[in-house]
């Protein structure tokens, strides 16, 4: 195999690196007004947003934890600091960045991507960024990167307040809730019409403190015509006390826009990732979600698509792998709005040393949705019989001119096919790895070649050892 | 009557987007026998098609004439019903319905009319049997399990049994064996006698034509007509194959 | 009472409104009367209901609240048993006749002894709300039937259903098995007709090479609405399930299936199929499909495949070519789908009967 990049190497000591806590301003762990008021002067919120904060954790508290999906009770909101920062501005340079903090994001590959292969890089360090950049050619076709601070306090700001939450309202669910009172963090991110950018834009969200909580929010606005490839990476170091991730991405894709969102996730095995993605498409647009999912204790991980233009169309291609301790539950959601809509659902899960996978969806096709086409189509690999594997999708139909296709298909690695490769001189252990690789190539075919190569280190060191 | 049955005139067609036939002229006189030639991929199958008015083959230039009609607004049945028929390459499944019903339901479809059962059993048995089809065929769910040969000669039979006046045959030969192959081109000739019928044989081989009579032979080569002959012209190919219109 | 019935096994989003049915209001049922033809080598009994304990440990489909239910009624239940080795190509046939105004319920047992075949016809139909007796107008129209079958080692068991009620009826229809080792378990279920209809099968395979085949078709109109709830539990090694699922909806009908294939440990080698086929006719229809595939086994093989809206372009393209317009396209494959399903019933007086009911 051909793997002559920077992540060649990669292992999983490099995303366990702890940094010590020091020079770091940390608020107290729970959850009250009070707290939620201190993040506010923290990021010096404009009146709407303060406002905003305190009503989301009223329906926060309002509202009940889910009554399906994975258990969440080893997650006590009052043992965790929501707001957690360096003593360090955002830098615009590397060089600016404290020291221990960049060797971090140096041995992540961030500023070695950055050169090689990205349009502009944000890097957040727990709740704040600590880093933001833009290549000038892309500053120069007015595409806007920056962070969600800056976006809400600047020339954006009305932008930013219009959208803000739209897509995802608090009261969507108890950690949307959540997120509303406590987010930080996160980038902004205005595509203007027209504009194609060629290489991706990148951010990486790192949580390093133990018992905290990271809670960025992602917007983007991708103007009519205009083209973009974000990737979102997330790591963290292990720790035993649980850790919780309640993310926020909202995208809008304007008319005949697209955008391509690319996730590989690795939080550590003590992460409660409690993370809601969601798109709008306008007619004729297009939204492609690439989704790796090899991290956290527990994931509730479901990105939606609105296809609510004329011709809008969707994509989710996944891959979820679950070990050892982790219960990760994910999948997607599309919706049809709108007539001759398109969805395309391609999902692989991996179950493995006693880990859960389930692969939740659910597809709704309106009566406006005349003429609409979905397809669903999602394989689950057993990798040993203490593992736990479900598949549970839903099909709502509420018209007759829709074609409407679904597949779902279970099973093992086979025998034979492991033998033939052994019969080629491939040691077993071997021989397995690259057949869950294959069984992954839905996605690492999707993302560029760097990050496909991490995903399959990320599969491999999984598979490391295991056969026993 | 001199008007010719077919007259395609300057036709173009499109599928998703990628122009396959750049302005065809063809004409089929009646009771002619016309084939269609060419290699791989150079739009024969996309006629037959565009002919039989499947909807994803868009008209995009050109007009198609039948017994002097325009065909443009005219919908795939109505085309089978002024007498159109397309024998398909790949017939599909349909699960629940017999092979016998069908071709009862579209007989009298076309003609409004309900159809004794006992004529229509007797005159069934006898295609089946020139077609060499075992009788139990009738009753199995149309092409449902059929082998390649099987669903051919269902396709034959339709064709004996509905007695279209211009039968467009799409590579009803390929991948046949020789003796499916003769079976299926008495079938043909049964239906050439049988009503004067216009044939339009869409091939890439030649072993179905072995035993027919040919009038004219059309070469298309990347969705252009690059050739027109007689017989002879099938010779030629056979010998030469398809490179000097490359 | 208040009932939830047809419970997903594992529960998704609510928002959806498919984790269970809920019923309000239902009447505590009388038992009701059937019509019954048994052949000589069967044995027929009647138990109270107290009386036959293997009935009580089967569950079903449906769930507990209608056991609940049945309970609160007078009634207790007929048993149909045949003897080890006994193979029995005449059917038992049940006729329930519902009246309008009038609830009832009635608990069926089916006990084939080892390497016994046994065919039950069940045919429920109902008078219209129009003739109901002026007495009891307050009352809806509802009937339930719950099925329980113990098929031993060997065993095969047919059981057929068809269902042909008014529009005004609520009706539940609960089947529960357990099987030996090798038992096979066929059912073919059709419904033309009924108000609300809630259908629950729930299939213990837990003997080594049991089996089961469920075939449903259904034909929904007006304002009909179906909810169904499948389950095949695998707990045997080499045990199979196959569920086929085929019907259409017209007018602003409404259908749910749940259907779900549960391999446990111990399932080894064990293969589950699901498949649905629904035909979309009109505008106002409701079409639900919750096909679960839970698994804690490794040496398993799972498919679920649906295929749900029109007609495929190359179908309808093919059969058009024929001469036959679009609508006639669609009325032949509905048909098609239930005379498919019927060709399969074991007995002809019942096909010739979901043949009349479709002319």
């Amino acid at each position: 195999m051909k793997e002559k990049t920077w992540v060649e190497d990669v292992n999983r000591s490099i995303y366990d690196i702890k940094n010590e806590e020091k020079d770091v301003y940390r608020l107290k762990a729970g959850l009250t007004p009070e707290i939620v008021a201190q993040i506010s002067d923290e990021k010096h919120d404009p009146d709407w947003m303060r406002e905003f904060r305190q009503r989301s954790l009223e329906i926060y508290n309002e509202i009940p934890v889910p009554d399906w999906g994975p258990s969440i009770e080893g997650l006590n909101m009052d043992k965790i600091a929501t707001y957690v920062r360096t003593n360090t501005d955002m830098k615009g340079s590397w060089d600016d960045v404290p020291e221990e903090i960049k060797k971090t994001f140096d041995l992540l590959g961030i500023p070695q991507a950055e050169r090689e292969s990205l349009a502009g890089v944000g890097a957040q360090y727990d709740s704040e960024l600590v880093y933001h950049n833009v290549k000038k050619e892309v500053a120069e076709q007015g595409v806007v990167y920056t962070d969600m601070e800056s976006a809400l306090n600047g020339d954006y700001a009305d932008m930013v307040k219009s959208h803000f939450m739209k897509l995802v309202p608090p009261r969507d669910h108890k950690f949307a809730a959540l997120h509303g009172a406590v987010w930080s963090g996160g980038s902004f991110v205005y595509v203007p019409p027209g504009v194609k950018v060629d290489i991706p834009l990148q951010s990486y969200f790192r949580l390093n403190a133990p018992g905290a909580g990271q809670f960025e929010h992602t917007l983007i606005i991708v103007d009519e015509g205009a083209d973009l490839h974000f990737i979102e990476g997330c790591s963290a170091p292990k720790y035993n006390v649980a850790n919780l991730h309640a993310g926020c991405v909202e995208l809008f894709v304007g008319k005949n826009a697209r955008l391509r969102y690319s996730t590989i996730e690795n939080w550590s095995k003590n992460m409660y990732n409690l993370n809601t993605k969601r798109a709008r498409v306008e007619a004729g647009g297009k939204i492609e979600w690439v989704s790796g999912s090899f991290g956290s204790h527990v994931s509730y991980l479901y990105p939606m698509s609105i296809l609510n233009g004329d011709g809008a169309r969707a994509e989710f291609t996944g891959v979820t792998f679950a070990g050892q301790g982790q219960n990760l539950d994910t999948g997607a959601k599309m919706v049809h709005n709108a007539p001759n809509t398109s969805s395309y659902m391609n999902t692989r899960s991996i179950s493995k040393s006693g880990g859960i996978s389930t692969f939740r969806s659910s597809v709704v096709v309106n009566p406006k949705a005349k003429h609409s086409k979905s397809s669903v189509s999602c394989q689950s690999l057993m990798l040993d019989r203490i593992s736990r594997s479900d598949t549970i999708p839903a099909m709502d139909i509420r018209t007759s001119d829709a074609d409407i296709g679904h597949e779902a298909k279970i099973g093992r690695i086979s025998d034979e096919a492991v033998f033939y490769l052994m019969s080629r001189g491939i040691p077993e252990d071997e021989a397995r790895a690259m057949i869950v690789s294959g069984f992954a190539d839905n996605v690492s075919k999707e993302l560029p070649v760097e990050y496909a190569v991490e995903m399959n280190n990320l599969i491999r060191l999984e598979m490391k050892g295991s056969i026993g | 009557m001199t008007e010719k049955l077919l007259q395609v005139k300057n036709l173009s067609v499109r599928v998703e987007e990628k122009e396959i036939l750049h302005g065809i002229d063809l004409e089929i006189g009646r009771g002619e026998t016309h084939v269609l030639m060419g290699p791989n991929g150079a739009g024969k199958s996309t006629l037959g098609y565009a002919l039989m008015g499947n909807p994803s083959y868009e008209v995009t230039g050109g007009e198609i004439l039948f017994d002097g009609k325009d065909l443009a607004d005219t919908s795939v049945a109505e085309r089978a019903k002024a007498g159109l028929f397309l024998s398909f390459q790949n017939p599909l499944e349909v699960p629940g319905i017999t092979l016998s019903n069908f071709i009862r339901s579209a007989l009298e479809q076309r003609t409004g009319e309900r159809i004794r059962l006992w004529d229509f059993r007797k005159e069934l048995e006898a295609k089946m049997e020139v077609l060499q089809m075992d009788k139990s065929y009738a009753k199995r769910d149309l092409n449902v399990g059929f082998s390649g040969g099987e669903k051919k000669k269902a396709e034959i039979l339709q064709l004996l049994m509905m007695k279209p006046s211009l039968a467009i045959l799409d590579e009803t030969d390929s991948g046949l064996d020789v003796d499916a192959v003769r079976t299926v081109s008495r079938g043909v000739e049964e239906y050439q006698k049988d009503k004067d019928g216009s044939l339009l044989i869409i091939t890439h081989s030649t072993r179905i034509l072995e035993a027919l009579h040919v009038d004219v032979t059309h070469v298309l080569v990347d969705g252009r007509i690059v050739a027109e002959g007689d017989a002879s012209l099938v010779d030629e190919i056979n010998e030469k194959g398809f490179e000097q219109y490359l | 009472m208040d009932m939830t019935v047809n419970r997903l096994p594992a529960p998704t989003w609510n928002w959806l409104r498919v984790n269970e049915g809920c019923l309000r209001s239902v009447p505590v049922p009388e038992e009701g009367s059937i019509e019954t033809e048994t052949p000589d080598t069967i044995l027929y009994s009647y138990y109270n209901k107290e009386e036959k304990e293997f009935y009580t440990d089967i569950q079903g489909g449906v769930g507990a609240d209608l056991d609940a239910l049945l309970d609160q009624s007078n009634g207790g239940f007929h048993n149909w048993e045949i003897a080890s080795g006994v193979k029995e190509s005449a059917p038992v046939r049940l006729r329930f006749c519902y009246e309008a105004g009038k609830p009832v319920q009635n608990r069926i047992a089916i006990h084939a002894c080892e390497n016994s075949e046994i065919t039950v016809i069940m045919d429920f139909r109902g008078e219209d709300a129009g003739s109901a007796d002026t007495m009891q107008q307050n009352q809806p129209d509802f009937a339930a039937v719950q099925t329980r079958i113990s098929a031993e080692r060997g065993a095969k068991v047919h059981l057929v259903q068809i269902q042909k009620l008014p529009e005004s009826f609520v009706f539940l229809n609960d089947v529960g098995t357990s099987c030996g080792g090798g038992a096979q378990i066929e059912t073919i279920q059709i419904v033309l007709g009924g108000g609300e209809t809630y259908m629950g099968m729930r299939t213990d395979l837990s003997a080594k090479a049991s089996t089961l085949e469920s075939k449903i078709g259904y034909l929904l109109d007006k304002k009909e609405s179906l909810d169904m709830n499948y389950v095949a539990y695998h707990t045997g090694a080499k045990t199979t399930s196959r569920m086929d699922v085929s019907g259409v909806l017209r007018g602003e009908s409404k259908k749910l299936f749940r259907g779900t294939i549960d391999f446990r440990n111990g399932s080894v080698g064990a293969k589950g199929d699901e498949k649905e086929d629904v035909l979309l006719f009109s505008e106002g229809v409701v079409n639900r499909t919750v096909p679960l595939i839970l698994c804690e086994e490794e040496d398993v093989e799972g498919n679920h495949g649906a295929t749900i809206g029109r007609l495929d372009e190359a179908l309808l393209f093919y059969l058009a070519s024929r001469g036959i317009e679009e609508q006639e396209i669609y009325e032949m494959m509905a048909r098609a789908r239930i005379d498919a399903i019927c060709g399969e019933i074991p007995d002809e007086k019942t096909r010739e009967l979901v043949q009349g009911y479709l002319a």
